[in-house]
């Protein structure tokens, strides 16, 4: 019984370990790619470790993209976007959710069938409109189009109602206004709802490209993988150079989440409701 | 009641930020009216820029293409104090192209831009693009003859729409083939010059040691979009993609066929492929998968820096047929008509400094592009990369035999529509008959779409 019980433990981690090895792959290639001269990167058969460690790669990408800028850019951008979102959804889901108004399904259905649409159809009729509002090439274009989400109020309004209902009436009838059922109640019971959201609307806003690409003209206003691009021309790729930048880009981000990733864990597990 | 209020104000709030995109529909519709009428600047009205202006010009070029536009802007903005030159880079060609159509349709196209003919063409129909005749024309501004004389005739009719010259070339390349010198010496091949010499190369130059089919050298490699640049193997056979008077397409035609079959011999017998993954055609030359490809002279800073030790790569004008056509192409830049006159006299003089013989041939001598004008081979710094990258002297010698691209409305829609039926031919599932009527039929109907948006 206990050998059977070892021999599980080991498979376990053999395959977890293969795992983690073939989604690990892109990752490595992407630094080791970043060390290697440009005549390496395209070897045949593929050379794995570079003869000699190229460090001008990461110079020669800072010498072509301001780095500094881009970042500060992407970050800000990100950040504002996913705390506008987080709010905008935490109110719609709550007022789709618990307070009866007329024509609140047909005006949820209307917006849930906004879902079928695709992106790109939107994006120049998106970009007409915020011209002439005049918010082009500014951090308005940037982030308040995207602190809305109907994706995100579906996900949200579903697990607010997958709260019991006599939450509600208790804490109505011992007086608690709307505001403060959905602060004090509410929101502490769907913290892993509202991680995932907010998560996720981090990683698309980080990597978004077209749209930073679209509605800004200065270096100025420009986000990290719109620098990606200067690596790239229609004749051609400086993989090398590429890859030293890719690092640049996500670097800090791992940082962060080495730094956060208890609290993170914590709160995507922290449960809400106990029996 | 209060809490009706409450729901109502969130929902509201929400629901107008969704529905944001459907504004500016009306006034797109209008805009559309207005530029039906030709719009364009017959006479112009300033022959000086007597005050400070700005003008801003949207490009696609990254690297150290970027890097040589900025010194040519640089220097030209020294010596002409009054106007600055704001560099707006658009990412790749596509980026490009999809936000001139936004800006376009929301009215805020930029003073100026790099652009493809076959691109500009609806612009022009539209009424939007600059005449830059008169200033061509200019006494004191203009080209004078010699001007004139010295850009191919070629690149000077790329852009120009009913007799008015709306575009002056920039940035040109050529297509060649690209082949490992290497390879042909050790295999005692020529380089070839007519299409059955390329084709018994291709052949030779195959190599198949474990017979499993997969050749680990291919004789040749194609680029991915091998319809849209078609043009020289129709041309070479006697035939044309389409007319770009009656917008009729030449698909189904006895030329075409010969140039498909021709192509298809060396898919079928694998002595051929796309480039694939590799993404651009000169990947697999340089690291000794193939012998030759079919690429531009632009991919020629990156063949430098990323072949192989041990292979030469050098290149050669494309093998001929019944003609000798050679394919040019590259962008040329266009001035938009929503420009004051005082910055479209600026982009004139910033497009005259952008294209003059020292400054094409420095933008030719730091990138993988070709001059605009014969004189740069006279320019010493030029003349010095002559020397030292015989392969550039190649699109100089071939210009009396170069061609561009149709530049139909519709016509790249047209031609993607032939690319997908050609991917049917080459993988072995359609005749070339039946996929060629496919072709003109489905090619047709996708030129109408496109030219009725």
């Amino acid at each position: 019984m206990r050998k059977g019980k070892k021999m599980v433990t080991v498979l376990s981690y053999v395959i977890l370990a293969a795992g983690l090895l073939w989604v690990s792959l892109p990752f490595v290639w992407m630094v080791l790619t970043a060390f290697k001269s440009a005549k390496e990167v395209l070897s045949m058969p593929p050379k794995w470790i570079p003869s000699v460690w190229q460090w001008e790669n990461f110079k020669m990408a800072l010498q072509q993209v301001p780095y500094a800028r881009y970042f500060f850019n992407s970050v800000f951008t990100a950040v504002m976007v996913t705390v506008g979102e987080v709010f905008t959804t935490v109110l719609a889901a709550y007022a789709f959710a618990y307070i009866p108004f007329q024509f609140k399904n047909a005006l949820f259905l209307v917006l849930v069938a906004t879902m079928m649409v695709p992106g790109e159809i939107l994006m120049i009729p998106n970009y007409i409109t915020l011209s002439n509002w005049g918010w082009i090439d500014s951090y308005k274009a940037l982030i308040i189009p995207w602190c809305a989400s109907i994706f995100s109020i579906f996900l949200l309004k579903q697990q607010f109602e997958s709260i019991p209902i006599s939450y509600y009436k208790s804490a109505k009838i011992n007086g608690c206004s709307e505001l403060r059922f959905l602060f004090t109640i509410l929101i502490p019971c769907s913290v892993p709802t509202l991680a995932s959201i907010a998560i996720l609307k981090f990683i698309n806003c980080w990597n978004s490209y077209m749209w930073p690409l679209i509605t800004t003209n200065s270096e100025e206003m420009r986000t990290l993988p719109v620098g990606m691009a200067a690596f790239s021309t229609e004749a051609g790729t400086r993989y090398h150079i590429l890859m030293a930048f890719s690092i640049l880009v996500i670097a800090p981000v791992i940082i962060l989440y080495l730094f956060t990733q208890k609290y993170i864990v914590k709160g995507v597990s922290k449960s809400g409701l106990k029996g | 009641m209060k809490k009706k209020v409450l729901a109502a104000l969130l929902c509201t709030t929400m629901a107008a930020s969704m529905l944001t995109a459907c504004g500016g529909e009306k006034k797109e519709t209008e805009k559309k009216e207005e530029t039906k009428t030709e719009s364009s600047t017959e006479k112009k009205t300033d022959t000086k820029v007597t005050e400070k202006t700005e003008i801003t010009f949207w490009h696609a070029m990254s690297g150290s293409n970027e890097e040589a536009i900025q010194k040519i802007t640089d220097d030209f903005m020294e010596q002409n104090e009054n106007v600055s030159v704001k560099l707006v880079n658009q990412g790749g060609y596509m980026d490009l192209f999809d936000k001139l159509m936004a800006s376009a349709k929301a009215d805020q196209l930029p003073t100026m831009t790099q652009i493809y003919s076959n691109r500009l063409s609806w612009y022009v129909s539209k009424g939007l693009v600059a005449d830059l005749t008169p200033y061509m024309e200019d006494e004191q501004t203009g080209f004078t003859e010699e001007d004139l004389a010295d850009i191919p005739e070629m690149f000077l009719a790329d852009g120009i729409w009913d007799g008015k010259q709306y575009a002056i070339p920039f940035n040109k390349s050529q297509m060649v083939l690209y082949y490992n010198e290497t390879m042909f010496e050790e295999a005692g091949v020529e380089v070839p010059k007519t299409w059955d010499e390329w084709t018994a190369a291709a052949e030779k130059l195959t190599v198949d040691e474990d017979k499993d089919g997969e050749p680990e050298v291919y004789g040749c490699v194609f680029a991915n979009n091998l319809s849209t640049d078609i043009a020289p193997w129709l041309k070479q056979a006697g035939g044309s993609t389409m007319n770009e008077e009656t917008n009729e397409l030449y698909f189904d035609t006895p030329e075409t066929k010969e140039a498909i079959e021709f192509l298809n011999g060396m898919f079928q017998a694998k002595t051929a492929r796309f480039a694939g993954d590799d993404e651009n055609a000169n990947v697999p030359v340089q690291d000794g998968r193939a012998a030759m490809c079919v690429a531009s002279t632009s991919a020629l800073p990156y063949i430098e820096e990323g072949t192989m030790e041990g292979i030469t790569i050098n290149a050669a004008a494309l093998p001929g047929h019944k003609t000798d056509d050679q394919l040019y192409y590259g962008t040329n830049v266009a001035v938009f008509d929503s420009a004051t006159d005082m910055q479209k006299q600026a982009a004139w003089e910033y497009i005259k400094f952008l294209t003059n013989t020292e400054n094409t041939a420095y933008f030719a001598a730091e990138t993988g592009y070709i001059p605009v004008r014969v004189s740069a081979q006279e320019d010493p710094v030029f003349a010095k990369v002559l020397e030292e990258k015989p392969i550039k002297q190649l699109s100089l010698e071939c210009f009396d035999k170069g061609f561009q691209g149709t530049r139909n409305i519709g016509g790249k829609n047209a031609l993607d529509e032939l690319g997908k039926q050609l991917d049917l031919v080459f993988s072995g599932e359609k005749g070339i008959d039946e996929a060629l009527k496919d072709a003109q039929t489905n090619g047709e109907q996708a030129m109408k779409e496109a030219q009725s948006n």
